[in-house]
This record gives structure tokens, sequence and C-alpha cells, in this order.
């Protein structure tokens, strides 16, 4: 789960330079195509152990099937505060004045907000812990533990309902 | 090894560079600068560009082209309201793609800038001394898929072969980059005179990586002309009919233009417009600095939510930027340097000339893909999320903005009907949630063998090459076969625009004329030298002595030593010699011919034959 990202970094610049297209300009077409998809898989594979949720999505799915959406079932709690804050969002977007009235809707989305971003860091706290429980175990030449695996897929699961939310939320605030 | 050059093809000017023992050089022939206005003007005999054409905005208003590059890859109903304030006419029977009229011809945009391809071309080949069809084109970082195709066509149509499409900020990196003064993270803010690009990279070990770029391709130095045009004309107290004139108007911006650029060097102008003819107009008024920036400052505002949104893309904040590089003539302006200052919270950088660093990164690249520099690498992203047209019209992701290109992505498609032979699929790029507020790039049919409801598989593939530009195949995951993709794209020439404009321009412009010299040369040359070859096979050694054959064939070969190289003077020369080396030979040849034909005919039929 924790990777060296200087070293991620290097690699990924060491292969660019082995399989980028502008090095295979000159080259037979088959060759020039063959170098377009090597480093589009490249990129896709960079993208994914750079970032630590994909990271771990993508390791949590290798060893116990693919992630769905239907998972998860969030805690009520969390749906009702979803819904509220959508609610939040969408008066905001069509509040046309710029009175008061459109000064509390807007500190109301940006409570919203903070709340959510609160669950998020909160969440990769968590996914932290569990990764370096599942670093250690790996470390020691063992399988990842299988509450460890649970605990991971509950909290990925969960994760985009924040992130959609999160996202719909800075949208309505950029857009006004 | 060929030549490949570096082009900038800029809204307002465009530049040519080639790599010199290691270094970017902007070729600039003897006496001239080495800027090309970006202008097109149509005379009645002949084609102007460049400077030339530049003075034509006041004489021949109507038929000279400029600013075309806001016109690529995009639809009559995007530009309408430009026209306004458009001198020439857009023609409204072309919708898909913008078309300009000039002297009764339309022309689509990808026709004008090929005008000016052509010239950069001409320069290059003249300076180099040789023929040259390889080139990297620069665009905006935030051009879609349509302006880059428009580009690439633009390319074709001047008769060159374009290797990459390479994005204007980081082609700028590159130039900066070859100074080794660049380590880090750079914002590169690019506002040209049409366009505005705010590309953030990494620099590292030679590497650069794009990090998110942003901007608006509808903003640039054009629109702080057409604000202050707009609020001269308002004080003018010209009468409404003078106003609305698209003449009155083009003078006015061109006056407001000038005016810009002095009150870049100093505090206050004074703007002058005189015309006489039909609505004659004298107008003068002085303006100061601080004047203009009060009337452009909502249009230098607009630069701000890019550069916001780029940073937060790339997970930076201000202050973990390193270096702050100005790209562009209008970062001239003394009011650009200072918001940038400002939002970024350090001085930037502007050592290398704004006007030409774009076109000496494009020269760089240009080397990298010729294989003369190993040390360098481009890694650039994606500027616009790409996506499909799903239920509702909402809009389904496949590529999120920013991704390091090239990249691709695979996507399972079946059918809802029964015996169902096709599947329509609408590409859009943009970042709206529904697909009527984006960019329609194509629709894409799906050639299906007919079966069932649900059960044809059929796997795309769309893929954004290191152009930024996308091309879609697809597979039958059944039979494992690939599957045919038919392309309709949304706006821009078809390829048999494409096709006909390519022999069309020909005919046409300045440009060519040089190309069209060497074509008619070589022509004669192949002729001559065909017609001796024929004349030295035919005549046996009684009528042509050893020593003159050996002189013949010598010239021959001098002849076709010069069909290799590219200049119609020296292949002129060549024809010439071997015209004066045959003679003799063409004279005994006459000779004959008259002698054979004299023998049983009287002198007046033999002529008349």
């Amino acid at each position: 789960m924790h990777i060296d990202e200087a070293a991620l970094e290097s690699k990924f610049f060491e292969y660019s330079r082995r399989l980028h297209p502008d090095f295979f300009m000159n080259a037979p077409a088959s060759k020039r195509i063959l170098s377009l998809d090597a480093s589009a898989r490249l990129n896709a594979a960079y993208k994914t152990l750079k970032d630590p949720i994909q990271r771990a999505v993508c390791l949590v799915e290798l060893e116990s099937g693919k992630l769905e959406e239907n998972d998860t079932s969030p805690p009520v709690e969390l749906l009702e505060n979803i819904f509220m804050a959508q609610e939040a969002a969408a008066d905001y977007k069509c509040c046309e004045s710029d009175g008061e009235e459109a000064e509390a809707l807007r500190a109301n989305l940006m409570a919203a907000k903070e709340c959510f971003e609160a669950q998020r860091s909160g969440q990769r706290d968590a996914l932290g812990a569990l990764g370096a429980r599942w670093d250690e175990a790996v470390d020691a030449g063992e399988e990842p533990p299988a509450e460890v695996i649970d605990k991971l897929r509950s909290i990925l699961g969960l994760r985009n309902y924040i992130e959609n939310i999160l996202r719909n939320v800075d949208r309505a605030l950029e857009e006004v | 090894m060929s030549d490949i050059i570096g082009i900038d093809l800029g809204t307002t000017n465009s530049l040519v560079a080639v790599m010199k023992d290691g270094s970017p050089v902007v070729i600039s022939p003897e006496g001239e600068r080495s800027l090309v206005p970006s202008v097109v003007s149509f005379r009645s005999n002949r084609v102007l560009v460049g400077d030339k054409a530049r003075s034509d905005r006041t004489e021949n208003i109507r038929n000279t082209i400029y600013s075309i590059k806001r016109f690529m890859g995009r639809g009559y109903s995007d530009i309408e309201d430009e026209q306004r304030h458009l001198p020439f006419e857009i023609d409204s029977s072309q919708k898909e793609a913008v078309f300009v009229k000039a002297r009764g011809r339309s022309y689509g945009a990808p026709e004008i800038s090929a005008i000016v391809l052509r010239e950069l071309k001409s320069r290059a080949e003249k300076s180099l001394g040789r023929r040259v069809q390889r080139a990297v084109i620069t665009v905006p970082a935030y051009f879609n898929d349509a302006q880059r195709q428009a580009t690439k066509d633009a390319g074709r149509l001047a008769g060159l072969d374009v290797l990459r499409i390479v994005n204007e900020p980081t082609a700028a990196s590159l130039a900066y980059g070859l100074h080794e003064r660049n380590r880090g993270v750079i914002a590169v803010f690019d506002l040209g005179g049409g366009t505005f690009d705010i590309s953030i990279l990494k620099v590292r070990d030679g590497v650069f990586e794009v990090l998110a770029t942003g901007g608006d391709t509808q903003l640039g130095g054009d629109d702080i002309d057409r604000a202050l045009a707009d609020y001269l004309i308002e004080s003018s107290g010209l009468g409404d009919a003078v106003k609305e004139n698209p003449e009155t108007i083009g003078l006015f911006v061109l006056a407001a233009e000038n005016a810009k650029r002095e009150l870049t060097e100093q505090e206050k102008t004074e703007v002058v417009v005189e015309c006489s003819g039909e609505n004659p107009i004298s107008f003068s008024q002085a303006l100061t600095r601080e004047e203009m920036e009060k009337i452009v400052s909502p249009i230098a505002d607009r630069m701000m939510g890019p550069c916001r949104r780029v940073l937060k893309d790339a997970g930076l904040a201000t202050s973990e930027v390193d270096e702050v590089v100005l790209v562009g003539g209008s970062t001239r302006m003394p009011l650009i340097g200072r918001m940038v200052t400002e939002f970024f919270g350090k001085e930037a950088q502007s050592e290398l000339n704004p006007d030409e660093v774009v076109a000496m990164g494009a020269a760089v690249q240009a080397d990298i893909l010729a294989g003369g520099r190993t040390d360098m690498l481009l890694l650039d992203v994606t500027p616009l999320s790409l996506g499909i047209e799903t239920m509702g019209g909402a809009m389904g992701w496949i590529i999120p903005r920013n991704t390091t290109i090239p990249t691709s992505q695979r996507e399972v498609f079946t059918t809802f009907k029964d015996n169902q032979t096709g599947v329509d699929i609408h590409v859009l790029q943009g970042e709206r949630e529904l697909i009527k507020d984006n960019r329609s790039l194509a629709k894409f049919v799906l050639g299906i063998d007919p079966a069932p409801a649900g059960m044809a598989r059929i796997e795309v593939s769309f893929l954004i090459d290191a152009n930024g530009i996308l091309s879609v195949t697809a597979r039958d995951l059944r039979s494992g076969k690939a599957a045919s993709v038919e392309v309709q794209p949304s706006y821009g020439l078809t390829d048999e625009q494409v096709e006909k404009m390519l022999l069309e321009s020909f005919e046409h412009a300045e440009a060519d004329i040089h190309a069209r010299q060497v074509l008619e040369a070589r022509t004669e040359a192949e002729s001559v030298v065909a017609a001796t070859m024929r004349a030295l096979r035919n005549y046996g050694e009684d009528k042509i002595g050893d020593e003159e054959r050996t002189a013949i064939e010598k010239t021959i070969s001098e002849v076709e030593k010069a069909l290799d190289g590219d200049d119609h003077q020296v292949i002129r020369d060549k024809i010439e010699a071997l015209n004066e080396v045959t003679h003799p030979l063409a004279e005994r040849m006459m000779d004959n011919v008259l002698k054979e034909a004299l023998a049983n005919k009287r002198l007046t039929e033999a002529i008349s034959d």
C-alpha cells in the first residue's frame, strides 16, 4: 500500500524514455503503434499507482475481486447528510439575489462542505492505518488479514458517495 | 535526415524556427522581421501574406482576413456574434465549419491558415537552402479535438507533413528548459492574440511533465482591442449608421490595437482614426494607460478563473510554484504582468522573447522527433474531459481532463433491438454534466452483425494520441474481429473537402510561386533530359562522336543532380547548359530532317506539313 513516490516517478520517467511515441517517429508503422499503445498503458499504470486511493482500490481488487457500487450500503446518517447537502447546492444555484439569503445559503453549503471534508480526511487516516497493517503482513510474507481487506472494501465503497457530493457542492460554489 | 521545422501558428503573428548547432533559431529573412502577421489579403490579381497583407487592413479592408485562428475547428453558430467586429465577411451558408469570403470566393479557415503556413515554409526553405516537408505546429493547450484537427488540415493544405501538434505553453517550457535553469514546478502563463492558456509543469531530469492545463480559446489580445474599440466608437459621437459600418469598426479595432501597444511603453497616447471616402471619419482622442486598464479589466479578470482551477487540478498552492513564465505578446501589457505577479506572489520571468519562445520550443520538439535529442521528453495532458452521450442527454465520462497522453480507454457496447446493425456513439469534450453544454466532436457509427438484442459485444477503444487528437477503433468481442467505425465529425472539414481544397490551393498565393517555379523547372528539365536521351539512343556513332557523347552525358548527370535540390535557378542553369552542349547535335538533327523533307518536296510544302 505504501509506495516510494520518488522511486515511482523515476521509474515512470525511465520507462517513458523507452516507450514514448516521440522516440519512434522514424520507426516502421507497426512499432509506432506498439509504442502508442505501450505508453497509454504506462500512463494509466502511473496514474493508478501515484494516487493512494486508486492504488488501494487496485490492490484490494486484485486481492479480493472488483468493488461494485452496491457492495456497501452507506449508513442512513450519511445518506441523510448527502441528501441535505444536495438540496442546499440546488437552492444556492437557483438563488438569484446577491443579498442576505444568498449569503445564508452559501454559508450553509460551506458548512456541509467542511463536514464532508472532515469525513474524507478521517477516511484517509483510516486507510493509512489499514494500509500499514496490510504492508506489515505482506512484508512478513503473509496474506493481508481478512479483517483489513473487509474494512478497506467498506471505506473504499463509501468513498465514492463522499467524493460525488463534494464535487457537486464545489460545482455549485464555483458556478454561482 | 530531412529537416523538421517548428511553427508557431498564432492568431496575430506566426513564426518558424529550426535547430542550428543544437539551438533553436527563429528564421527572419534579411531585412525582415521574424514575425509574420497571420494576415492574408486577397487583391484582384494576387494574394499577399504577412506584413504586406497587414498594411492592406486599411486599403483593402473587406478582403483582408486576420485572426482566422479563432475560427479554426468551429461552426458558424459559434462565431456569428463576432461578425460585428469583423470587416470581412463570414459565409453564412456554411454551417459545420467557418468559411470566410473574399472577392466572391469562400475559403475554409484552414485554407487561410495554410497560406500563412506556406509563407513560413518557404521562408524556412530559403534559409536552409533545402526543401522542407515536415513540421511541428503549436496550438493553444486548451484547443479541443476539432481545433487540433483543423490545424493539421491547414498543415496538409500547405504541403506539410505535420508530425506533431504541440501545446504552446509546453513548447515554451521546452525552450526555457534548454536554458537549464528550470527545475521544479513552472507555471506558464500564455496570453496570445486570441487565446489564453495556463499550464503547470513539473520539470525533472529533462522530463517535462504537464500536471494540469487550463485556459480559454476565445480570450486574448483581440478581445482587449475590441473592448477598447467599442469604447472609442461609443465616445466618438459618430452617427449610428457609421458606427455599425464594418469598415468603421475595422478601422477603430486597428486604432485600438495601436493604442494598446503604445500604452505598453508610455502613459498616454492620442488615438486617431482618419478616413475619407463614403463615410468620412475624423476622430482623435487622448487616452491614458489608466483609462485603458479600466476599460479592459473585465477581460483580464476572466483569466483568473482558469488560473485558480489549474492549480487546484494540479493539487498545488501558489507558494509551491517555483517559477512563472510569461509567453505571448499580450503579456507585455503592464496590467497583465501586475495581475500575474499578484496572483502567484512572485515576479514572472520573460527573459526569452515572449513572441518567439513558442516557435523555439516547437523547433526543440521537432529535434526530439527527428532523433536529434534524446535527453528531453515532453509528457503532455489532454486539456478537456472526453465523454459519450448516455441516457437522457447526460455526459458519460471516459477520459478525465489532465490525463497524460497518449491515453486510451475501452468501453463495451451492445444492442437494444434484435438484428440491430449499427450503434451510434456520440463523443463530446467538456466539463459540464449535460451533453448540450459540451462540445460535440463526432458521431461514430459502429457496424454490427445482426444478432438478438444484447448479444452483440463491441469493445470500443478511445485513444488520444500525443497530439491530443482522438481516434476510435472497435472490436467485436465475440468474433475477435475488428468492427467498422464510421466517423461523422461535428465541426470542421470533411476529408473530401480537404482533398478538394488541396487541389485548388496550387492556383493561389504568393507563397506558392517558389514551389511552382521549382515544379515547372523540374518538368522542363525532365522533358529535356528525356528528349536528349532519346536522341543519344536513336543516333548512332556515325552521327555523334565519342567526345560529344561524353560531354552530353556529363551534362545530363549534372541536370539530374540539380533535380535533387530545390533551387529552380540551378535547375534552369543546368537546362541551359544542356541546351548549349546539345546545340550542335540538335542542329544536325534539324538539318537531317530538313534534308529528308526537302528531298521530295518543295520548301513551302515541307514547312506547311
